[in-house]
């Protein structure tokens, strides 16, 4: 194996595990993440050579996510997922640490346009502050604010509301 | 609870219960292989890339994730070089010629299908022509402006027509599709700037690309900073750019960006109009004015220089270069003092050079030529 693959190697062990949940967090479904960041990583090791500082890889392959998630070719393949303001009906799984709110929540995520999905991810899962939500997104700050409080106005409406912040929370 | 902390620890939530099989080295070197062994193949069978990226889509689309190392890759097919018109004659890359009836001093800029089909930018009156591969005379569109845009992998052209529509002649197909217009204030038209396949077209308004443009119209197109596409890599992976900037503000900078990543991969501002190799692993560049350049060079995919050429002579120039392979140039070559404008005394040659510029050799020798500020005796393709 020569050093270059080698050094990839480290990386993709390393950081595999956490990518692949920005994955799913991208995607909603497994399958899809997994494919996603397979193809994510395929095209960095493409670029290896070019990615020089290798702090800033994270950045580099979360970029290649959310833009190949977002991609023409695959949003024109995936026509027929449309975005939709109504909360799909799905069987509920609820667990011990969830009392139905989360399962709810998290369903009206999905119903968020892929880009509205991707900020919300990178805000508030990832915890990346807006200057660098906008650069991966390649998006001014501004637009990185008004997506997320249409994106969090939009999961307002869509929740049921007793899962609304209640007032003595705020 | 806020609204954001509740969003918070569900996706945290969700996102742990998340576990696979962890991706081997080999799957994703696979993966990699694939993906650029698909591109290569679009590129050289002329299908549009388009069509390569939605081939990799079924996998997705059946759940399954492409975990085996794929077979190995077959020898990619040597991609084309530049062909070359000189006095009413086509020359191939593969040496073979095609007559056309046409002048050097009427045409501007060439492009060659990958069904042979020779299309070139006529400045008077501002045409595109098309000729088939064997010379006979196709059509002629009335045009905009005397500019086409090729694809990098030849299998598609495309200008703007006189009334300001968008036209794309595909290789295999008698006659160009239309495209909306690029729109600009005062009745002006917008520049085609890059053709990544026959339905997508990077456009601009001149100094900046800020467009993707297909059959419904114009979508913004957001880059990380103000540049302009000069040309595309084969495999679509990075563009060369040129942007503005105070190092040189007459002629800016140029540089290779990644759009995947949305990141200007590498920069220098000692040259322009930077043109990807057949291969895509180096970029020839030329700086000058009034249509003559002091000398081409080559850059590796970190814009650090490989090589220089200069022609022979104190007043010697080039006129046009283009890539004769993955590895060689092709150089028009001229003296322009040795002349007067529209007197044909000027000493024209072709020559072939190496990617360090070394081992010069002729392959259209010294001849009489025009001004090389109007007429460019050898028009290299696009």
């Amino acid at each position: 194996m020569t050093d270059r693959d080698a050094d990839f190697t480290a990386y993709l062990q390393a950081r595999q595990a956490p990518l692949l949940r920005t994955a799913y967090l991208l995607t909603g479904d497994q399958h899809q993440a997994e494919d996603l960041l397979q193809t994510s990583l395929a095209k960095l090791y493409l670029a290896w050579d070019r990615v020089r500082e290798r702090e800033s890889v994270d950045a580099y392959v979360r970029r290649i996510m959310v833009n190949e998630h977002n991609s023409l070719w695959r949003r024109a393949w995936k026509r027929r997922e449309v975005s939709t303001d109504l909360v799909p009906e799905t069987t509920p799984v609820i667990d011990d640490y969830d009392d139905g709110s989360g399962t709810q929540l998290w369903a009206a995520v999905q119903t968020l346009p892929r880009k509205a999905r991707a900020v919300l991810v990178l805000r508030y899962y990832e915890q990346l502050t807006e200057r660098e939500t906008a650069d991966i997104l390649g998006i001014s700050v501004g637009t990185v604010k008004s997506q997320t409080s249409r994106a969090l106005a939009a999961l307002r409406e869509r929740t049921p509301d007793d899962l609304r912040p209640r007032e003595e929370e705020r | 609870m806020t609204d954001e902390t509740r969003l918070t620890d569900e996706l945290t939530r969700r996102a742990e219960r998340v576990h696979a099989a962890p991706l081997s080295f080999e799957s994703v070197r696979g993966r990699a292989q694939t993906i650029r062994r698909r591109r290569r193949a679009a590129a050289a069978t002329g299908v549009a890339a388009a069509v390569a990226a939605v081939v990799l889509l079924p996998a997705v689309l059946s759940g399954g994730s492409d975990r085996s190392a794929p077979d190995p890759a077959p020898p990619a097919p040597a991609p084309p070089g530049s062909s070359v018109l000189h006095d009413g004659v086509v020359t191939l890359p593969d040496g073979s010629t095609v007559p056309v009836d046409v002048d050097n001093a009427d045409v501007s800029q060439m492009g060659v299908l990958t069904d042979g089909r020779i299309v070139l930018a006529l400045a008077q009156p501002q045409s595109i022509r098309v000729y088939g591969a064997d010379g006979s005379l196709d059509d002629t569109y009335p045009a905009f402006a005397n500019e086409i845009t090729v694809s990098a992998d030849d299998g598609a052209v495309a200008w703007v027509a006189k009334d300001r529509t968008v036209r794309v002649l595909t290789s295999g197909t008698a006659e160009p599709a239309t495209l909306p217009g690029i729109p600009l204030q005062n009745q002006t038209s917008g520049n085609i700037d890059a053709v990544l396949d026959a339905e997508h077209l990077l456009v601009g308004d001149g100094s900046t690309t800020n467009g993707l443009l297909t059959s419904t119209g114009i979508e913004d197109l957001r880059t990380s900073e103000d540049l302009r596409v000069q040309d595309v890599s084969p495999d679509g992976d990075l563009w060369a750019v040129s942007y503005a900037a105070p190092e040189d503000p007459q002629f800016g900078c140029s540089g290779l960006y990644d759009p995947g990543a949305q990141t200007m991969v590498a920069r220098s501002c000692d040259t322009s109009g930077l043109r990807f190799s057949p291969d895509g692993q180096h970029l020839l560049g030329m700086r000058g004015d009034n249509n003559m350049y002091g000398e081409v060079s080559t850059f590796d995919l970190d814009l650090e220089q490989v090589g220089t050429f200069t022609p022979t002579g104190k007043t010697a120039v080039v006129s046009r270069a283009g890539w004769a392979d993955a590895t060689h140039l092709l150089v028009g070559v001229t003296d322009w003092k040795l002349g007067l404008a529209d007197v044909d005394t000027n000493p024209w040659s072709l020559v072939r050079v190496g990617l360090g510029g070394e081992d010069p050799e002729v392959v259209t020798p010294e001849g009489p030529g025009r001004n090389p500020e109007f007429v460019a005796e050898f028009v290299v393709s696009e």
